[in-house]
């Protein structure tokens, strides 16, 4: 594998322009990023490429792969001491959504964690209506968890990044769309008719 | 069903632009040797979308030639000649096409319906033969459209689901590709066809209100309060999920145009719909 290919660098750049470059994908493929969705372990594969390459460019010394962190969140709900609710964090980090949802369905008593969590299969799923509900609901249910409140505003805070960047990108800025597509259709006829 | 998944073309460069309308070109004319000279008519733009996006991914470098047609008889135009790739997706609008008549047949019993799929029926079962897991996959996920119609589920997450199913079978099912690319592939087509879905429902609550259809965003032929923001909510989110699979692929040539539909057609798509609806909403409440 061709370490500059990966890291999408000329061979001649200088340290400096590998650096940048690296920390950019790194932002492209951070594992908080893919965390609402199922292609987490297709990201993680990508970062470790990434993180190969770098450390053969750079290999010089500290090799500084600085951008991993493991997907493994545990540290939140200790509090519940639940077993089950452990092995289901898990079945969910491997990406096994509908045995997670099967354990999930076989809990009677839902608490601020069953609604979380049935929330994060959904969502992985594609059932974005219901999965906002459940974090809703768990929120709720437990105003104090962070966790669950990143949760419910996700899709939020990642809809107003995305729209930013596409009112950006998109020509007509401000104004009504219709009236640029209307004045582009008028210039069009006009060009055809010379 | 779509007309959705293509670019704003002035947005593209000219080179970009051309050959993208050659790869249209190509699957024209590879739907005539491949399907039937009927089935040519029923040719989406997005699926010409897809066989640029495939042939990217796949690593198929598209040869083009200049050739004229019976549309265009006299000024030649750039066009691809035929690959495995632009052969699959002539075979997927021909399941899809095939499709969607039966489905107008048994909902509508519009009377084009049949004659249509007369018309197609030959190609459809080459279609049938050659990609059998992709027609059992699609019709599979247009079965459970059906039963959602049938039950009137309330909830649009189920068959906006499966549309998205329905798009993710085109790469499941795509020859030779790999897991990883199949994987972030399928993930990228079920949220565009989740957005599909949504957009489609949308866009036709007046005309379900008429004819008193089954639309999972009305309730006693009445839009739902509030589900208009949900709606739009949901469907910017299946973008920013889109672009994330996006991000995982490997593209070169269609890079450009993926993030041209994703950033600025569909966005776009969305504004006009929406801006449509809630202009008429606010006139009945006048």
């Amino acid at each position: 594998m061709n370490p500059y290919k990966v890291l999408g660098v000329d061979e001649s750049s200088t340290k400096e322009e590998i650096r940048k470059a690296y920390l950019d994908l790194v932002k492209k493929y951070h594992p908080d990023k893919y965390r609402d969705n199922p292609l987490g372990d297709l990201a993680d594969e990508k970062m470790r490429d990434i993180n190969r390459a770098y450390d053969t460019l750079v290999s010089s010394g500290s090799s500084s792969s600085s951008g991993r962190s493991t997907n493994t969140s545990g540290s939140s709900n200790s509090s519940y001491g639940n077993v089950s609710y452990m092995q289901i964090r898990n079945m969910l980090n491997l990406n096994q959504i509908n045995n997670a949802l099967d354990a999930l369905n076989s809990i009677g008593v839902h608490n601020a964690e069953w609604y979380f969590l049935r929330g994060v299969c959904l969502q992985k799923k594609g059932m974005y209506s219901q999965s906002q509900q459940m974090f809703n609901t768990a929120v709720q249910m437990d105003p104090a968890s962070t966790e669950y409140r990143r949760a419910a505003n996700n899709m939020s805070s990642s809809n107003s990044g995305f729209r930013a960047q596409s009112n950006n990108m998109r020509p007509a800025g401000g104004c009504s769309i219709c009236d640029v597509c209307f004045g582009m259709a008028l210039l069009d006829c006009l060009c055809n008719c010379c | 069903m779509f007309g959705y998944i293509q670019p704003i073309k002035d947005e593209l460069k000219v080179r970009q632009h051309n050959a993208y309308k050659g790869v249209y070109c190509g699957l024209c004319k590879t739907m005539r040797t491949e399907c039937s000279n009927a089935s040519r008519f029923s040719l989406q733009y997005d699926i010409a979308t897809l066989a640029f996006l495939l042939c990217d991914l796949q690593g198929v470098e598209i040869e083009y030639s200049m050739k004229n047609c019976m549309l265009h008889p006299i000024k030649r135009r750039m066009t691809a000649k035929s690959n495995y790739i632009l052969r699959y997706c002539a075979h997927i609008n021909n399941v899809l096409s095939y499709n969607k008549l039966k489905d107008m047949w048994q909902d509508e019993k519009a009377l084009y319906a049949p004659v249509g799929m007369l018309a197609l029926k030959k190609g459809y079962k080459k279609s049938q033969r050659l990609f059998k897991s992709l027609d059992e996959d699609i019709s599979k996920a247009l079965s459970s459209l059906k039963e959602y119609e049938d039950r009137d589920e309330e909830c649009f997450d189920y068959p906006a689901l499966a549309t998205g199913e329905l798009m993710a079978a085109i790469a499941d099912n795509c020859p030779k590709i790999n897991e990883f690319n199949k994987k972030a592939l399928s993930n990228m087509l079920l949220n565009l066809g989740i957005w599909i879905y949504l957009a489609d429902a949308t866009e036709d609550i007046e005309r379900d209100i008429k004819k008193n259809n089954y639309n999972p965003l009305l309730k006693d032929n009445k839009v739902k309060e509030d589900i208009l923001a949900q709606v739009e909510q949901v469907m910017t989110f299946a973008l920013v999920q889109a672009k994330k699979a996006l991000d995982l692929l490997e593209l070169n040539d269609s890079n450009d145009l993926m993030n041209n539909i994703l950033y600025m057609a569909l966005p776009d798509r969305m504004d006009r719909i929406f801006n449509k609806i809630n202009e008429e909403t606010a006139n009945e409440q006048d």
